[in-house]
């Protein structure tokens, strides 16, 4: 029970100092507000402009109730305009129209939308102009495959820093033989290290994935939240299997621990038949993520007992 | 014969010069700004071919439509359009875009509809504009150790207790590397020119100007820096974000009100630098930068004797209360409301599925992490000031609970309702109907009933209560923060009991 508490409060003790640390707290919230406060703003930018276009028409075509009634319909204001190109160009107008001729500074979806509003005044229409449901899922299913694991590469590095980082630091400065000097096996140093590493990057990531669902469709969550957490607690073990030699120092230790973890995920991006079942390479492969999960913290448990003997 | 002001001046300037740049550390500057100035002067744009636009259709397409150049006919789903022939009636086109050759092949060579793209002609920045810019961005060390560096090797009160006014350290300081800046900028200008790549212009005398109001800006974010560490993590901050961020606004700006943006400071020189708008801009912004530039100096040098003041108590507090707001309410809205972008764009079918309990996951668990970070920094609470609350914290409470009279803005009420109702669930996450609900509450009771009410007091908490979750009901938002806080700090279980009448509180609703 002593040694559950040593290792409980030694992590607490480590991440206090980590949340101390105004440089740490900052680059772990930086990705979240980049990523998604700009694809936010873009949204809300993008939107404004494209919601609500305004229309300039001719005179002739302004007096045409039915189609000012059809433009109405769709929340699109108008005026009239009698320098019709003029007023696109200078952006007074999205798209401008004189019943024949089309002036268009917009989006397809929108000139198509107003065509078919042109199209449907021809007394017989050799074709017609339907606009498509929407397809929500190919529009988003990108970003889904993309976004998430490249924010969970990102903090799966930020981890093998943190690895290397806690562990290099704390023996330079001493700390971590004064913590020898208690009663408690020697594992729990490297333990404590590894779950206070484990709490301050996964609350992140978490905190991403549960951001990327609320603006977009996240299909697999669970899979997901396995995927991302075995690729961070993979860079934390990673990192901590690297400094544990006695003589590591923070750069050298680094250079190894950021090329193995980098080399893992170039691998699985070379054989994506490993993919799936082992940890950092299965980031964006289509599977449970159970395996990946439990192999991280195979990889985990390997890398505290290291830490431990290496250090004691 | 010089005066003396003047020779102090230059004397201030060249000491800083030669500290700085003397031995290995001289050439390192010269030659990092070489190497990324050289290529930018002199190498052509490459000329930019699009690829092939290719038109991808399915289903009954007309021969004219097939016969077409760079029209592909493809499987049904992953078309561009789908042409449908009914037995009887007109052919129907599904599209989600028609190129011209494709509308007038179905018109049967004559467009019975003329579509015609007609972009707004916007002026671009050219590549002067990068000159300017990475002139000023490589001397952000330099600039750091400036003031930073004298004031760890302590030299910087010698200076200040000599014969030689503030001003003048202060111009002193800004001369050096605004010299090198500007000369550095101005040599590749002339490379540009040299090369043909950038016509001869009025813009030329803007292009210095960018590098001094860096400068001037550089020294004045470090004022109070103890050291060029200090320095230089305020000016890697601040530097790139203040000359990318005012000369985007200055350039978008521009665009509608050219007079108006050649005044914003940093953004209407680098504009003016990138030959971007004619007539009287160039002229203007210069003017602007010099005034601005000289405002910086004179605001560094007000400020370079002294440390930054420092805040009494109640000042503390109450920018406890404004940050913990900011900062609650930037964890709590955006997941809520996020979504309703899409609404907003009119696309609701874009809206997650579950988008709402989501947003209440994401609230709660930014929430708890925010909490966590704030125990972990400061675990214990600041000293106690004899006041329980200051007439500024209850001012502000009260004009926010006032709020609640106000009429709605437009947003709100253009029948935007599910906007409502998602700022709402700030104030009533149980409305949510999930379980992600029940943890916003207990999140938002943790932070503000928790840590937030022993650190700042009953008001105080309400305040930043009102303030992160109130936006549409603020006076029930004030009225509940009150009672709940009062009712937190007494008894044996504060926090518990705060939760438990939260708890009774929406469930009674």
């Amino acid at each position: 029970m002593s040694v559950l508490r040593a290792w409980w409060w030694l992590s607490v003790a480590l991440l206090k100092r980590s949340a101390r640390d105004g440089m740490v707290v900052r680059s772990l919230a930086t990705p979240p507000i980049i990523v998604f406060g700009a694809f936010g703003l873009t949204l809300l930018l993008s939107a404004t402009r494209a919601v609500h276009p305004a229309v300039a028409l001719s005179p002739e075509l302004a007096a045409d109730t039915e189609f000012v009634a059809q433009i109405e319909g769709v929340e699109w204001s108008w005026f009239v305009s009698k320098e019709l190109e003029r007023a696109v160009r200078e952006s007074d107008a999205t798209f401008a129209t004189d019943g024949h001729t089309l002036w268009s500074a917009g989006t397809d979806e929108g000139e198509l939308k107003l065509e078919g509003f042109l199209r449907a005044r021809q007394a017989e229409p050799t074709w017609t102009l339907v606009m498509p449901p929407p397809d929500r899922v190919s529009r988003t299913r990108g970003l889904e495959q993309a976004l998430p694991p490249g924010i969970a590469l990102l903090y799966a590095l930020y981890a093998t820093v943190f690895g290397v980082g806690m562990l290099t630091r704390d023996r330079e400065d001493g700390t971590l033989d004064a913590e020898h000097t208690l009663a408690i096996p020697t594992w729990v140093h490297g333990a404590a290290r590894w779950t206070a590493g484990a709490i301050g990057v996964l609350a992140w990531v978490v905190l991403s994935l549960f951001v990327f669902s609320t603006l977009f469709t996240l299909r697999a969550p669970l899979a997901a939240v396995l995927h991302e957490s075995a690729a961070v607690l993979t860079g934390l073990a990673v990192g901590l299997a690297a400094a544990s030699p006695a003589r590591a120092t923070f750069s050298s230790a680094l250079a190894v621990a950021l090329t193995a973890a980098s080399g893992l995920f170039i691998l699985g991006a070379a054989v994506p038949a490993l993919g799936p079942w082992v940890p950092l390479l299965s980031l964006g492969q289509q599977s449970g993520g159970v395996t990946a999960f439990l192999g991280a913290l195979l990889l985990s448990v390997g890398a505290v007992a290291l830490t431990g003997r290496a250090s004691a | 014969m010089m005066p003396r002001a003047v020779r102090s001046v230059l004397a201030i300037a060249r000491q800083d010069l030669l500290h700085e740049l003397r031995g290995r550390r001289g050439y390192v500057l010269a030659s990092v700004t070489a190497l990324l100035l050289a290529p930018i002067s002199t190498a052509p744009i490459p000329e930019y071919h699009p690829p092939p636009d290719v038109f991808t259709v399915t289903g009954d397409v007309p021969d004219a439509v097939r016969a077409l150049p760079n029209v592909a006919v493809t499987e049904a789903g992953h078309a561009q359009a789908e042409f449908v022939q009914p037995t009887q009636g007109p052919l129907i086109v599904r599209a989600k875009r028609l190129t011209r050759e494709a509308r007038v092949a179905l018109d049967g060579g004559v467009p019975v509809i003329d579509t015609r793209s007609a972009p707004r002609e916007v002026p671009i920045p050219r590549r002067s504009l990068l000159i300017a810019l990475l002139s000023a961005a490589v001397l952000t060390g330099s600039v750091s150790e400036s003031i930073g560096g004298e004031r760890s090797r302590h030299t910087l009160e010698t200076l200040l207790v000599a014969a030689v006014r503030r001003e003048q350290v202060v111009l002193g300081k800004w001369l050096a590397w605004a010299a090198v800046g500007g000369t550095s900028a101005l040599l590749s200008a002339a490379v540009a020119i040299a090369f043909g790549r950038l016509p001869l212009g009025l813009w030329l005398i803007a292009v210095p100007l960018v590098a001094a109001q860096a400068v001037a800006l550089g020294l004045f974010l470090m004022r109070f820096a103890k050291d060029a560490l200090t320095g230089a993590t305020v000016t890697m901050r601040w530097m790139p974000v203040a000359l990318g961020a005012s000369t985007l606004f200055t350039w978008r700006l521009g665009l509608d009100h050219p007079w108006l943006a050649a005044f914003v400071p940093l953004g209407g020189a680098a504009i003016a630098a990138g030959n971007t708008f004619s007539g009287a801009f160039v002229p203007l912004a210069c003017i602007g930068a010099v005034g601005w530039t000289a405002l910086l100096i004179e605001l560094t040098a007000i400020a370079i004797g002294q440390d930054p003041p420092p805040l009494d108590p109640v000042a503390q507090r109450f920018r406890e209360v404004a940050t913990s707001a900011a900062l609650a309410f930037a964890c709590i809205q955006p997941g809520i409301i996020g979504p309703f972008v899409w609404i907003y764009a009119q696309r609701p079918d874009l809206v997650p599925t579950g988008s709402v309990t989501a947003g209440l996951a994401t609230a709660a668990t930014a929430l708890f992490v925010l909490t966590g970070l704030r125990w972990l920094r400061h675990d214990r609470p600041p000293p106690r000031i004899a006041e329980a609350w200051t007439a500024r914290e209850a001012l502000v409470a009260v004009a926010l609970a006032a709020a609640s009279f106000l009429p709605l803005p437009a947003l709100y009420t253009a029948g935007n309702a599910s906007l409502l109702e998602r700022v709402d669930l700030g104030l009533h996450p149980l409305a949510g109907g999930t379980l992600a609900g029940g943890a916003l509450l207990v999140a938002q009771e943790v932070f503000f009933r928790g840590w937030l009410l022993r650190h700042v007091g009953v008001i105080g908490a309400t305040a930043a209560w009102v303030a992160a979750v109130g936006l549409h009901d603020p006076l029930y938002a004030a009225l509940s923060g009150v009672a709940l806080a009062l009712f937190g700090s007494r008894g044996a279980a504060p926090l518990t009991a705060a939760i438990a009448l939260r708890l009774a509180l929406e469930l009674a609703r």
